[in-house]
């Protein structure tokens, strides 16, 4: 609407650098909320840690073999990488005898640590894959080099040049989607009850399994995307705070979904254009805004949902004892 | 013949499968090499209700829990209605104890019960309302219906009790495992059960209930399995529950089916 006479003009500004940033911060954070909706149900949120932090050995021996950086070498190095990762946790749980959670804990910085190593020593850091970027991630740089105004999304040529990392997080995405649909009734029977289950003839561990494997595919998606560092607020947060609003797992999985989205649109956008609009003139690290969002939901949530948060329970609780009615008339529903 | 019978003097044939409910022949199982039941035989009548009865430690949950396969078998062989257990799941219904699950878990009573459809309903498809109509109907058998929307960890104990319970005629099995459906449920459930129990064996069910109360055992049920890491006594009630039997299994002199309650919780 506003024409910009010379230069770049601010469409082409936010198609080339904004949007794809923008999708990729979405669909990152709705690949990785999905599986994590059953993580959280079933005390395992630190898979998704692990999970996120153990590619990075995978996806660096991966680019050292095959001397490029090749999507499908990396995607087959950081599943292999997450496969091990599980046969060590169990190893660990099995013969050391530790919890569940620390087994986790160990696995996941021994990986994440052999990966740095590797890295630093072996000078793959010039193509993309650098420290920084294994924590950060590269959103501010994914481009797409392509649409110059509005008018170019309809024209099939320009999404030739879009950026191979928003493809592969789309198909995943989508993956995590169907996936979730297919396999709601399995996924929500085995994380409830697994004794139960098997009765039914649905193996846990064959789902459990599948979980891992749908866990460590988002991981690898989005690694590339937001880093390491942000991936485990993308796997509990938009659960956790879905959480608080309902009681219905087929209600929280799509509002998880939901917050998901928000908050990867809101960090990007906390990120990008709060700080001009504030005079500061830099913009912030996109992910690391995302993460945030993310988190602060959460805790806006814990505060103010309608019937667990904190507040409106405690407005209750006193209503109550003024008007003197039982507690139970307030929690019936 | 002849010839056969002198070449395998050491191993006849297997004997052919019972053809009742449960049938258990030698059944071993141990936690990290320390056996908690041994050499297990018991063979449940049709259309009969049986108390599981013994001390704590005496291997009455374990012992559901190999029937059902979820507790691997040192030794032993299980069958049900004919075939080796490991075909037959899909005639058994487990009752779990209450506290084997997290009820913090966000499903509602419908939900819970609508998954003892799960195996008719088939992989990949959702639950349909002819589904949701099926499981009402099973929370109103044990009088729950009143409660189908809500969550389940804003149940009492006995509802969240009733919801298994429901979840499991859902599951229209032949043989029914309940581990403690009695424990620490107020009066009301502990009659819903009952008639539920009732109506079961009327449809020509059985039932294998893990059971604490010996002062209710020959009431509700008229047949029983003492456990106490071994059969202490197995068989129709007033046959089996005798005061000689319980001394052995609790190690304690009880009166037998007597008029005080003994609990052994």
């Amino acid at each position: 609407m506003v024409a910009e006479p010379a230069g770049v003009s601010g469409a082409e500004a936010f198609l080339s650098i904004d949007l794809p940033a923008l999708l990729a911060a979405l669909l990152a954070a709705l690949a990785c909320a999905l599986p994590g909706n059953f993580l959280v149900l079933r005390r395992q949120a630190l898979m998704g840690d692990a999970m996120s932090h153990v590619v990075l050995p995978g996806i660096v021996c991966a680019y050292l073999l095959a001397g490029d950086i090749l999507p499908v070498a990396m995607v087959a190095g950081a599943l292999g990488a997450a496969l091990l990762a599980v046969a060590l946790i169990h190893l660990l749980q099995r013969l050391g005898g530790l919890e569940p959670g620390a087994a986790m804990g160990v696995v996941l910085t021994l990986m994440f640590a052999a990966g740095l190593v590797l890295l630093e020593q072996s000078g793959a850091s010039g193509a993309h894959l650098d420290v920084e970027h294994a924590l950060y991630g590269n959103l501010e740089g994914t481009l797409w080099l392509g649409p110059r105004q509005w008018a170019d999304l309809l024209d099939p040529a320009s999404y030739r040049s879009l950026p191979r990392v928003l493809g592969t997080l789309a198909l995943v995405a989508a993956a995590m989607v169907v996936l979730a649909v297919l396999f709601f009734k399995e996924l929500a029977v085995t994380t409830f009850d697994p004794g139960f289950a098997a009765g039914l003839g649905i193996s846990s561990r064959a789902i459990s399994l599948g979980l891992l494997g749908m866990t460590a595919l988002a991981a690898v998606a989005a690694f590339e995307a937001v880093g390491s560092i942000i991936v485990i607020a993308m796997f509990v947060c938009p659960a956790a705070t879905a959480r608080m609003f309902t009681d219905r797992l087929s209600r929280q999985l799509w509002l998880s979904a939901l917050f998901a989205l928000l908050a990867g649109a809101g960090g990007y956008w906390l990120a990008a254009f709060l700080p001009p609009l504030l005079g500061h003139p830099q913009a912030l690290n996109a992910a690391g805004m995302v993460g945030v969002a993310a988190g602060g939901m959460q805790c806006a949530a814990m505060l103010l949902a309608p019937r667990y948060g904190v507040l409106p329970r405690a407005w209750r609780a006193r209503w109550r004892r003024r008007a003197g009615t039982s507690p139970e008339q307030g929690r019936a529903g | 013949m002849v010839a056969l019978l002198k070449f395998s003097p050491r191993r006849p044939p297997p004997p052919p499968l019972s053809r009742s409910p449960l049938a258990v022949q030698g059944l071993t199982v141990a936690y990290g090499g320390e056996p908690v039941l041994r050499e297990v035989d018991f063979v449940a009548p049709e259309a009969a209700l049986v108390a599981v009865v013994g001390p704590n430690g005496a291997g009455k949950s374990t012992f559901l829990k190999a029937v059902l396969g979820l507790q691997p078998r040192l030794a032993g062989r299980i069958s049900c209605y004919g075939h080796p257990v490991e075909r037959q799941r899909r005639l058994i219904a487990y009752v779990p104890q209450r506290s084997s699950v997290d009820w913090d878990f966000p499903a509602s009573a419908l939900d819970v019960v609508a998954m003892g459809l799960y195996r008719r309903i088939g992989w990949c498809r959702p639950v349909g309302a002819r589904h949701r109509e099926q499981a009402l109907a099973c929370l109103a058998q044990v009088g729950m219906a009143d409660f189908a929307r809500r969550q389940i960890g804003q149940l009492s104990g006995g509802q969240q009790q009733r919801v298994f319970l429901a979840r499991a005629l859902a599951q229209d099995a032949r043989l029914y495992l309940m581990d403690e459906p009695f424990a620490g449920v107020d009066a009301a459930t502990e009659r819903a059960i009952v008639e539920v129990l009732r109506s079961l064996r009327q449809r020509g069910r059985t039932v294998l209930c893990v059971h604490h109360d010996l002062h209710t055992a020959p009431d509700y049920f008229e047949h029983l399995l003492l456990l106490s890491g071994r059969v202490v006594a197995a068989g129709a009630m007033a046959e089996a529950c005798t005061a000689a039997a319980l001394e052995e299994a609790y190690g304690v002199r009880l009166p037998a089916g007597g008029a005080t309650a003994v609990r052994a919780g």
